[in-house]
């Protein structure tokens, strides 16, 4: 067992943390500049992967896997997943019964040609958009792990400076 | 107040369906896809970096060479992937 091991602990606050917002339970921890990075970085995916592939990426109804993976990134994904779901999907009232859903639908649900909110995301720029959240996603779940473990020298050692 | 965001939000969409609003509507980007690789992968390294480096001071220079591994080994991918499609199970291009 080395003494890198033997100092790690079980950081239950620190793991809440940084389910809350990537980064956040490394700087609880006291270790800010690791923080501001992690956050930098994931939150630049996450929103990265939003501007190439517009809102449409994160849908729980409609991409139901992709979203699963984009939870990991926390509240900042369901409150994606909020918004789009009740402001940039409208409820068309066609003959085939109510649907909601972003783009433009089939004439046949929407026979008074409401305008979509938002343009529907297709191809290869919903493709890149997805990975982007995802990752982001997927890394925060390797972020909220170490800081979970992490070994409690950063915070001990702020703590145990003694005076001069 | 919380039917009163939603309210705004909406107002705003509604008034450019068919412009370009940040973060709504998808990036023209279909013919150049490719170039969001080199983005995707400094991300991926930097919040990787991040959390593996113990002395944060060589973050960049890590990062930044990741970077340039992944992108690498990408290209090196689809160079192989050509080759092997093209090449050996064609015969030729």
């Amino acid at each position: 067992m080395t003494r890198h091991d033997r100092d790690e602990s079980f950081q239950p606050v620190a793991l809440l943390l940084a389910c809350a917002l990537p980064g956040l339970g490394h700087a609880y921890l006291g270790d800010v500049k690791r923080g501001v990075l992690i956050f930098s970085s994931i939150m630049g995916l996450f929103l990265g992967g939003i501007l190439i592939g517009g809102i449409d990426v994160v849908d729980r109804t409609e991409d139901k896997w992709w979203f699963i993976l984009q939870a990991g990134v926390g509240p900042t994904a369901f409150a994606a997943n909020a918004v789009h779901q009740s402001v940039y999907k409208l409820e068309f009232r066609g003959p085939r019964g109510p649907i909601r859903q972003s783009g433009r639908p089939d004439p046949a649900d929407n026979p008074n040609n409401q305008p979509a909110p938002a343009k529907k995301s297709l191809g290869r720029v919903n493709e890149v958009g997805s990975l982007y959240t995802a990752m982001a996603g997927m890394l925060n779940l390797i972020v909220v792990i170490d800081a979970a473990w992490r070994h409690a020298g950063v915070r001990r050692r702020n703590s145990d400076v003694a005076p001069a | 107040m919380s039917e009163l965001l939603p309210s705004f939000l909406l107002a705003v969409a509604q008034a450019s369906p068919r412009g370009y609003t940040p973060f709504v509507d998808p990036l023209d980007l279909h013919d150049y896809w490719w170039f969001t690789i080199m983005p995707l992968a400094f991300g991926i390294s930097l919040a990787y970096k991040s959390v593996r480096l113990h002395d944060l001071s060589r973050v960049w220079p890590q990062t930044f060479l990741m970077t340039a591994q992944v992108v690498a080994g990408m290209i090196g991918l689809a160079v192989a992937a050509f080759l092997i499609v093209e090449v050996i199970v064609y015969g030729g291009w």
